[in-house]
């Protein structure tokens, strides 16, 4: 018999307090016509697993707010309401932030991290291991492209980067759907 | 001035002053005729309030509504609202409105800074957990990597119909996992081979199942499957500690299974022993995996009934094994309590729907009851059950060639068997009426073991042909397991062994102890001078991985074929690499190929029952077709007519001959007898079943052919198997000779019943089954061990 009582190793083993790699943070802001503007927020370990989501209750701008706003009220929106507000809550502070849209870039003035648009590279060939499956873009902040492509670099290996945001997506209509807590 | 001045004034006033348009029409044009206003275009500030003929709207409401469009409908008068700007309104009145009905208010003005500031409301999740397993020192090198390639997207299942249940949280858990591909593919993981894609799915959908049974064709890696799942689940941190039940045969197996899927709890593996109470209470978080063995979790299943520890996850292999509700390892495995509970076994239905029944009285009680019908059973399991066949699923999986091997006796064994089998049909037609299926049994049985090698000489045709074999697959490099019902010296394993000694065969049967089988199966898979591997059914049959080999050989042949599938499916499963060649003798013109054409029936209906979930009958050969065999004009007496007993000789009987008369003793007694074929592991030679008066009766029989006296020792095995299981109602323990004063005093109290020589002489007269003489002595007669 294999004696628990004579074994010490367990399986958490020394590693336990190495550190786990780069934290990768989703952000998604669809506007819908029907619902207004959503949010949601997404961090993963190195291995793309869960460890926090938070997503908004829709946002719907009164009339005021859309005639007082104007054009700005997308960018407000979006980025000082929704972006803001989910990363401010979040319980861990992920390396960088991967955004689903273009415009969503400009989040990086709220947040303060190196942030990209990320998305798969339509060009690259199959089987190819020089050619990146992945583009980014950093928008102004050019500084960030040097930590966003070590990242890459380091993960894309392993796992499929802009997979999460298809996770991300389905949970924040499973959430919506779910009725609000009495 | 007239009323009408004054109302006009005040109306007019009303506009001037609160109001505020923008574009107001000339206040002293406003057409005011009578006690109607004409259709005309007034144009407002968008934030106005208009009541007309009692009727208010929000020109601000509107506007939020309607900012598209230009036509708006039932409306108070019909009116038609356009907003060229932002800033204004213009409402044209379709109908002349009463000037009176007219009222103008303003709308609330004061904007709040509050007002146009966002309050968006946050829910938040977090799945911290804490690693479980160390990570970057078991990560392969970036060229070892595991390339995603291997593993085809699967797509996500949808959640089992009990997440629907679940709250929010479990399921964005549930949806925010990464796709099992992506899980597999982590470095971490360090798996040493890629799975297949559709164990890929199985361990996604044994990871998404608080119970489940997995129901793969043998082969397809059940064990390893349930082993990642597990161990996924350990590493979220949703379980802590496993249990698992096998049979013991398997706990080597498991442990094999274990170190290679799951390295990092090798040392964390805890395996019965002698204290099982305390074995199934040890919730130590060093031991993650726990083994037990059906027997032995079998005799804790009255303790357990009072017990209310839990464990995280209990996965029972083979779990055939509780298919009998009331057999005790059955009652102790229900017994468990557990957080997820997942069975696995390669034939759910050996034998009848309630099989399935009762594993699923173990997953999920309450779901299936017992006598519900095949449909609605099929219905209710569908989303619990995975069940996957081999050419379904791996498509370049190496093939397996059936090559029959039809052999002629040799002239000695013709001889032989002819003369065996006239004898034996001459007797049974002399029987008459009183011809049992035993005795039939019995004919066949020594028939079979002539078609293996001749009594006298000791010849065999089918030696010869496996000798030859052996030559040509020792030469190229290539490994064989030679599958036979008899272990012993003269016609099974013992004897093969002998003829082939010059290939290192190693032996794996009911009499290698079970702490040394492991040891066999290792050897045989690395040492290349062992070339042949020889095994009963019984023992080497199932849950054993015999990659190592590419030939399987079927020295004689089995009453099942589920039990010789299992057989060949020892080396014909995942991680064989090259194509497997199952090599089935059959002696030409013997009763090994009248009950080849059976079988191959039967296998037509297993296919059937297995896979349309449809009502089986037993697996074996019925009494029918037992009798068909042979050109017998007579049938066993179904009305109980009295016949004259035979006369017999018990000490010039063999043992097989002993065995006969006692189940012949039994039958007669009212029971449905069954004889194990004498490769029985624990000694059982008879289970005699009968209906009572309180319930079934299961009696297991142990013959003991001995002269002398029986010791306390056999006793003690045969309670071992009693006590084991509480669905047998005794044991009886049946000896041509008598027992010792311990061995009487071991049995007094316990429900096991002694039967010495004057006792069985007693029933064999009263019951008519024969008359016992006493005759010169002739033939081996007695033997040390039936």
């Amino acid at each position: 018999m294999d004696t628990p009582g004579n074994s010490t190793t367990t399986p958490h083993g020394d590693a336990e307090d190495r550190p786990s790699g780069a934290i990768l943070g989703y952000l998604a802001c669809p506007q819908d016509a029907a619902s207004g503007f959503l949010g949601a927020l997404l961090i993963t370990d190195a291995r793309a697993r869960p460890l926090h989501f938070a997503y908004v209750s829709p946002i719907r701008p009164t009339a005021m707010q859309r005639l007082l706003y104007g054009a700005t009220l997308i960018e407000h929106v979006k980025i000082d309401v929704i972006a803001k507000t989910l990363m401010q809550g979040a319980a861990v502070v992920p390396t960088v932030l991967f955004v689903d849209a273009p415009d969503l870039v400009a989040v990086r003035r709220v947040v303060g991290l190196p942030t990209a648009f990320l998305v798969k590279n339509t060009e690259a060939q199959s089987g190819s291991s020089n050619i990146s499956t992945l583009k980014y873009d950093t928008g102004a902040n050019s500084e960030d492209q040097e930590i966003i492509g070590q990242v890459l670099a380091e993960l894309e290996p392993w796992i499929d980067l802009v997979e999460p945001f298809t996770r991300l997506r389905e949970a924040m209509k499973e959430a919506l759907k779910a009725p609000p807590k009495a | 001035m007239g009323w009408r001045d004054r109302r006009r004034q005040k109306i007019l006033y009303h506009l001037k002053a609160s109001a505020r348009c923008v574009r107001l029409p000339d206040i002293a044009t406003l057409p005011v005729e009578g006690r109607r206003v004409k259709p005309r275009v007034l144009t407002f500030e968008a934030d106005t309030d208009i009541l007309l003929s009692g009727k208010s709207f929000q020109i601000a409401a509107e506007r939020n509504q309607q900012l598209s469009r230009l036509q708006t409908q039932n409306h108070p008068l019909d009116t038609e609202i356009r907003f060229p700007s932002p800033w204004e309104c213009v409402v044209r009145f379709q109908t002349p409105v009463a000037v009176p009905d007219l009222r103008l208010t303003p709308a609330v003005q004061v904007v709040a800074p509050g007002t146009l500031q966002f309050s968006p409301h946050v829910t938040r999740f977090s799945f911290l957990s804490k690693p479980r397993e160390p990570s970057s020192l078991f990560a392969p090198a970036q060229s070892d990597r595991i390339a995603g390639g291997h593993i085809k997207r699967v797509t996500s299942p949808p959640p089992p119909p009990s997440l629907k249940e679940v709250d929010l949280e479990e399921r964005l858990r549930w949806i925010l996992t990464p796709p099992i591909h992506e899980v597999l593919s982590d470095p971490q993981l360090c798996l040493p081979e890629p799975p297949y894609p559709f164990q890929t799915i199985g361990i996604k959908w044994l990871y998404d199942r608080g119970f489940a049974l997995l129901a793969d064709e043998m082969g397809l890696g059940k064990t390893m499957q349930a082993i990642i799942a597990a161990r996924l689940l350990y590493r979220e941190g949703l379980i802590g500690q496993i249990l698992v039940v096998c049979p013991k045969t398997l706990i080597p197996n498991w442990k094999t299974e274990l170190r290679k899927w799951w390295p990092q709890v090798t040392h964390n593996i805890s395996v019965v022993g002698s204290d099982r109470q305390w074995f199934l209470r040890l919730g130590t978080a060093n031991v993650i995996v726990k083994i037990i063995n059906y027997e032995a979790l079998g005799r804790e299943a009255d303790w357990l009934a009072t017990q209310r520890f839990s464990h995280d996850l209990v996965i029972i292999d083979e779990a055939q094994r509780i298919k009998s509700p009331k057999a005790q390892a059955a009652r102790a495995v229900k017994a468990l309590v557990a957080h997820r509970r997942w069975a696995m076994t390669g034939t759910p239905l050996e034998n009848k729907e309630d099989d399935v029944v009762s594993i699923f009285e173990f997953l999920e009680r309450g779901l299936l009851a017992y006598g519900d019908q095949a449909q609605k059973i099929r219905k209710a399991i569908s989303p619990y059950m995975l069940r996957r066949c081999t050419e379904e699923v791996i498509k370049d999986f190496p093939e397996k060639i059936e090559q029959p091997l039809e052999v002629e006796l040799d002239d000695a064994q013709r001889e032989a068997y002819v003369q065996t089998e006239t004898e034996g049909v001459r007797k049974l037609n002399e029987q008459g009426e009183t011809v049992t299926v035993t005795h039939v049994f019995a004919l066949i049985t020594k028939l079979r073991q002539i078609c293996n090698f001749d009594p006298s000489s000791g010849t065999s045709a089918k030696i010869d042909v496996l000798c030859e074999d052996l030559e040509e697959i020792s030469a190229s490099g290539r490994k064989a397991l030679v599958f036979s019902q008899f272990v012993d010296d003269e016609f099974g394993l013992r004897r093969i062994s002998r003829a082939l000694k010059n290939h290192g065969p190693l032996e794996l049967h009911g009499k290698v102890p079970p702490h040394m089988r492991e040891a066999v199966v290792a050897r045989f898979r690395d040492d290349p001078k062992s070339r042949v591997l020889l095994l009963n059914y019984a023992v080497g049959g199932v849950g054993l991985n015999l990659q190592a080999a590419n030939y399987v050989y079927l020295f004689d042949r089995w009453w099942n074929p589920a039990v010789e599938d299992q057989a060949v499916k020892r080396a014909h499963r995942i991680g064989q690499t090259s194509k497997v060649f199952v090599r089935r003798f059959c002696c030409k013109d013997t009763v090994e190929e009248r009950i080849l054409q059976i079988l191959r029936k039967k296998r037509l209906l297993f296919a059937h029952v297995i896979d349309e979930a449809r009502p089986a009958e037993s697996m074996g050969l019925t009494e029918e077709e037992i009798f068909s065999l042979f050109d017998l004009k007579v049938r066993p007496r179904k009305s109980a007519k009295k016949s004259q007993p035979v006369s017999v000789v018990v000490r010039n009987m063999d043992s097989r001959e002993f065995e006969n008369l006692v189940a012949l003793t039994y039958e007669k007694q009212g029971y449905a007898v069954k004889l194990t074929g004498g490769s029985h592991d624990r000694g059982i030679d008879i289970l005699a079943e009968r209906a009572g008066g309180g319930g079934r009766e299961r009696v297991v029989v142990q013959c003991k052919h001995y002269r002398g006296r029986v010791g306390r020792p056999t006793l003690q095995q045969l309670w071992g198997v009693v006590s084991d299981d509480h669905s047998i109602t005794r044991g009886d323990l049946v000896t041509s000779g008598s027992f010792t004063s311990e061995a009487r005093e071991f049995g007094a109290g316990k429900r096991l019943t002694l039967i010495d020589f004057d006792a069985l002489q007693r029933l064999v007269q009263q019951f008519g089954v024969a008359r016992f003489e006493s005759g010169p002595l002739r033939g081996h007669g007695y033997a040390e061990d039936s």
